[in-house]
């Protein structure tokens, strides 16, 4: 080996060295540390998306859709839509349409900027709620449904003898036998129902026994036909019909007071 | 010749040190020393130009996080009656003989609201808060069923009791639907099925049509299940088509929602009123719609802590 060779391989041990006892000492005399991070994987955040669009509120199985809110001269218009989120038997031409309505609005209140309550009610049919503020220059705060109507089917059991005069008890109302016309193969009764309900009950009356057949309803009225010479001494009815009940609660509709 | 030595002149001080001697060894130890020290200094001023804490070998991970979206397939407050049907109890309405349970459903999120069959009848427990436990007496079904349905349950057997704790639906009927048509020929108005229709649903279900009226606004149409062990609901339709298949008439029921039975009477209306006569038809199609209930074990459980009671 040359002398050159002999003291380039030095330098370049010495230099080694050096490097090497470099990283294994530290000014400070600790040791290099390397932290051990344990990666454990995180637990998965649970979002519940809502149900509804914003602004959409729900009512039991009926979902109330606000279409705009109007104050002019001292009065504040709402308007709504309803949808029903039910099982439909009968499939609607509206296109919108979700499902059955079971839920009907009725009462509302109204609070003003100003804290004044003010209440209204609403029938079956309506989409419009109606309040009168206490003053021209009223602003409105929140609209809150404060009661509704719930579908309930009751279909109370209903026997009579068949005669002319004959009647029954419904939860809102009486059926009474107008007639009995006694055929050669056939047995007519003809029932009247003097319904004491308001507009959240409604009686459908029909047979229970499934030989009678119901030819005709007019005027709160209804025909059944028996076919044959063996018609029974009583009738048996149901009431099919509905009673929509009163529920009381407080769910806010609209609320303004972030831009009041 | 020159006599100039020009190996002399060439020769390197350094070629001393490979004459053979223990000197040489000594340039050897000059070369580490000299590389330790540049070493140092190149350690020196490298680690200068770093971070003079002691070195702590840190590693950061971000971790993604994981959001699961949920939707729920019912809203607050619904369970799970049947597979894609949701119910609440919106009411106990207590009188001297009964108690009826006000039930109303809705259609799982993204559920088809017009589907045909909805397993609402079945038998039910109600439990009083003093542990009194009493057997629906019926399901009733009506104007907005299935959408809203109720259940009886006989009120003596809670002695006044108005306090209730949970109600459960313990068998349901769930519905197997069967569907299908016959045809036969349309012997002039109004139409009379001259004999009963026997009409082989599936191997363990026959309908039977004893009779079949078609008149021109109304008809009737009677039904006789025989196989179902607890009986079934049945709806028929009544289509006439002319000569060339195309329909000139058709006679629907109301969709059967009453209780499940073995027979029944149908009155069918038509759908598109003849205008003078029946005039055309040459075959009338008698479709078919049997839906046989099986009742399935389940234990769906309500509670009635927070449901009104009314009278």
């Amino acid at each position: 080996m040359t002398s050159p060779g002999k003291f380039g391989i030095g330098f370049m041990v010495g230099a080694l060295l050096a490097v090497a006892v470099s990283l294994a000492w530290t000014p400070g005399g600790n040791p290099p540390e390397t932290t051990s991070v344990a990666v454990t994987a995180a637990d998965p955040v649970t979002v519940v998306a809502p149900w509804l669009e914003s602004g959409e509120v729900l009512v039991a199985s009926t979902v109330i859709l606000p279409l705009g809110l109007e104050v002019e001269d001292g009065v504040a218009v709402f308007d709504y839509d309803l949808a029903g989120l039910s099982p439909a038997l009968v499939e609607h031409e509206d296109a919108e349409h979700q499902g059955d309505v079971v839920v009907m609005p009725e009462r509302w209140m109204l609070t003003t900027e100003a804290g004044v309550e003010v209440e209204a009610v609403t029938s079956r049919r309506d989409s419009t709620v109606r309040f009168d503020l206490p003053s021209l220059d009223d602003e409105v705060a929140t609209i809150s449904l404060i009661g509704w109507r719930v579908a309930t089917v009751f279909g109370n059991r209903i026997e009579m003898p068949i005669e002319v005069g004959a009647t029954g008890s419904l939860r809102n109302g009486i059926v009474s036998i107008e007639t009995v016309l006694e055929q050669r193969t056939s047995t007519i009764v003809q029932l009247d129902l003097d319904e004491t309900g308001d507009d959240w009950q409604l009686p459908i009356i029909r047979p229970r026994q499934p030989a009678w057949r119901v030819t005709g309803r007019q005027g709160g009225g209804v025909q059944l036909i028996w076919d044959g010479v063996d018609a029974p001494d009583t009738l048996v009815l149901e009431d099919a019909g509905f009673e929509m009940r009163e529920v009381a609660g407080d769910i806010l509709v609209v609320d303004q007071r972030d831009e009041l | 010749m020159s006599n100039i030595d020009y190996e002399e002149l060439i020769r390197s001080p350094l070629d001393e040190l490979d004459s053979g001697n223990a000197s040489g060894w000594g340039l050897w130890v000059v070369g580490l020393v000299a590389g330790l020290l540049t070493g140092l200094l190149l350690v020196f001023l490298v680690g200068g130009e770093t971070d003079p804490e002691p070195a702590l070998v840190t590693t950061t991970t971000e971790l993604a996080v994981v959001v699961d979206v949920v939707t729920p397939d019912y809203p607050d407050g619904y369970i799970e009656l049947a597979p894609g049907l949701g119910a609440k109890v919106s009411e106990l309405i207590v009188d001297e003989e009964t108690i009826t349970m006000s039930v109303n459903t809705v259609v799982a999120r993204g559920g088809d609201v017009f589907a045909p069959i909805w397993p609402v009848g079945g038998l039910w427990w109600l439990e009083s808060g003093s542990g009194t436990m009493v057997e629906s007496s019926r399901v009733v079904l009506g104007r907005f069923s299935p959408g809203v349905f109720s259940v009886e349950f006989p009120a003596a057997p809670f002695n006044g009791e108005t306090q209730f704790a949970e109600a459960s639906l313990v068998e349901r009927w769930d519905q197997q639907q069967l569907t299908g048509s016959v045809e036969m020929p349309f012997l002039g108005e109004p139409f009379i099925a001259p004999e009963p229709v026997t009409i082989t649903a599936s191997q363990d279900v026959t309908l039977i049509v004893p009779a079949l009226e078609l008149g021109r606004f109304l008809g009737k149409v009677e039904w006789i299940l025989v196989g179902p062990e607890d009986g079934g609901r049945v709806d028929l339709v009544a289509v006439l088509l002319d000569g060339e298949g195309v329909e000139v008439g058709r006679y629907d029921s109301f969709p059967n929602l009453l209780d499940p039975g073995d027979h029944g009477v149908s009155e069918i209306i038509s759908s598109r009123s003849f205008r003078d006569t029946q005039e055309g038809a040459e075959t009338v199609v008698l479709e078919y719609t049997v839906s046989v209930v099986e009742v399935t074990p389940v234990a769906v459980n309500f509670d009635l802590g927070a449901v009104p009671i009314g009278r």
